[in-house]
């Protein structure tokens, strides 16, 4: 008799679960976009599938992105006013690249600010969060909140496609924000070659941030193969990978804020790529 | 006189003849055999690479279609010639091969010390990536091991 009773609270919870799965991710999650094809030959044109995308694991989508973040950047380093059809699902979005121009497209994701506060509460100091600003917050915060911090959180995600010779147009800093550059070409990773970055904030080096470089399906190995290295004081990271497949790399940057809504700016950098077996 | 036109009558026919360049290689390989139902004849690519540049000797890939989009998987030829410019002459291009003993007469033009490179790649098989340092003027003969997607090479310069 009692299982009559517990089915539909085991159901309602396992509801309640499943619809805070396929909320819009937290900020925890990476997000990524990646195209099928890094380099291509095409004379006439030609497209390429794009996935966007926020993970717990290296090229497996977990949530769909809507495609207002979407930013792709011609071989001339210009914005393209259209990317086609964009199809937003449960678990990642896509769209299809239009390649007519030899040449280094940018694929870019940028996600708008949003502001998270953490504090303590309780006689145990458990950690709590809130999605609101330093404003919301201080109306929404429960007595006796302590530690109160709050960060704002910007997020950009990247990749590169190449049809034929390279160009570096895409690849030139804004010198706003915080920024990763590839000094080295996305479409010449090879194994065993050093590949460079740096890493910029409004134009200038960033250095002692770490970058975390993960190599797709860590499910299927040992260890994740995770290389963490820090970037030197010139903004500079060189690192070379042994294995050729398809990599993801982030880093962040945090300073204090530059007005009332948070106490810290967050910008997080996700990079995919892929490092040819040669 | 009759003996200079006679000499050039000579030369004139042995050109015709054959093939043979100001300065050229001869490569002798295999292509390996596989039992697998998956075969396809690999794509071959041969060229030079020197710091100034780097030039296509031989590409055998698929001609069905004026483009070849999967010349990119012929992975480092396409990073380091392919992709700059137009496909090399129909000279140097031909078809996919199948598997076999292959000798090549291939034109390098003015370059004595280059770095020979030799890739075969083959769909749902492996690939192989060779390279030989040739210097014309210390040594005109190089053999090199076979590896996975090629049989023992043997280089000849000038013959």
């Amino acid at each position: 008799m009692n299982h009559t009773v517990f089915k539909p609270l085991k159901k309602a919870a396992i509801a309640i679960v499943a619809s805070t799965l396929m909320m819009a991710p937290a900020i925890a999650h990476d997000i990524y976009i990646w195209p099928s094809y890094f380099n291509i030959n095409a004379d006439k044109p030609t497209h390429v599938a794009v996935t966007v995308t926020a993970s717990h694991t290296a090229f497996r989508p977990d949530y769909s992105m809507p495609s207002h973040g979407v930013k792709v950047m011609g071989v001339d380093g210009k914005q393209l006013r259209k990317f086609g059809p964009y199809y937003q699902g449960q678990r990642q979005s896509s769209f299809d690249l239009a390649v007519s121009e030899s040449g280094t497209y940018g694929l870019f994701y940028q996600r708008q600010p949003s502001y998270f506060t953490k504090y303590k509460v309780g006689k145990r100091d458990k950690v709590k969060h809130l999605k609101a600003n330093k404003v919301e917050a201080a109306k929404q915060l429960p007595k006796g909140a302590r530690d109160v911090i709050t960060r704002r959180y910007k997020t950009i995600s990247m990749s590169f496609v190449t049809n034929k010779a390279p160009t570096f147009e895409v690849l030139a800093p804004t010198n706003q924000g915080f920024e990763l550059i590839t000094l080295t070409h996305p479409s010449d990773y090879v194994t065993s070659e050093p590949i460079k970055v740096k890493a910029l904030f409004n134009g200038k080096p960033v250095a002692k941030k770490t970058i975390i470089i993960e190599q797709e399906g860590p499910q299927y190995r040992k260890n994740p193969a995770v290389l963490e290295i820090t970037i030197d004081k010139d903004g500079l990271a060189t690192f070379t990978l042994p294995n050729g497949g398809r990599y993801l790399l982030k880093t962040k940057y945090e300073k204090d804020a530059d007005n009332e809504l948070a106490d810290f700016d967050v910008t997080r950098i996700f990079y995919a790529f892929e490092v040819i077996f040669e | 006189m009759k003996k200079q036109l006679l000499l050039a009558a000579i030369l004139t026919s042995a050109t015709l003849a054959t093939p043979v360049f100001a300065n050229s290689i001869t490569v002798d390989f295999s292509l390996p055999k596989f039992s697998t139902q998956d075969y396809n004849s690999p794509y071959v690519a041969i060229w030079t690479e020197t710091k100034a540049e780097n030039n296509s000797l031989l590409l055998w890939h698929s001609i069905k279609r004026k483009e070849d989009k999967w010349l990119v998987d012929i992975r480092r030829w396409w990073r380091k010639v392919g992709r700059y410019g137009e496909m090399p002459a129909d000279a140097i291009t031909g078809a996919t091969k199948g598997s076999g003993d292959y000798n090549v007469i291939l034109d390098i033009g003015d370059l004595t010390k280059f770095n020979l490179m030799i890739e075969v790649v083959r769909e749902d098989g492996g690939r192989s990536l060779l390279r030989q340092a040739i210097d014309t003027t210390k040594s005109t003969k190089y053999t090199l091991k076979a590896d996975v997607e090629v049989g023992e090479i043997t280089i000849n310069v000038g013959k």
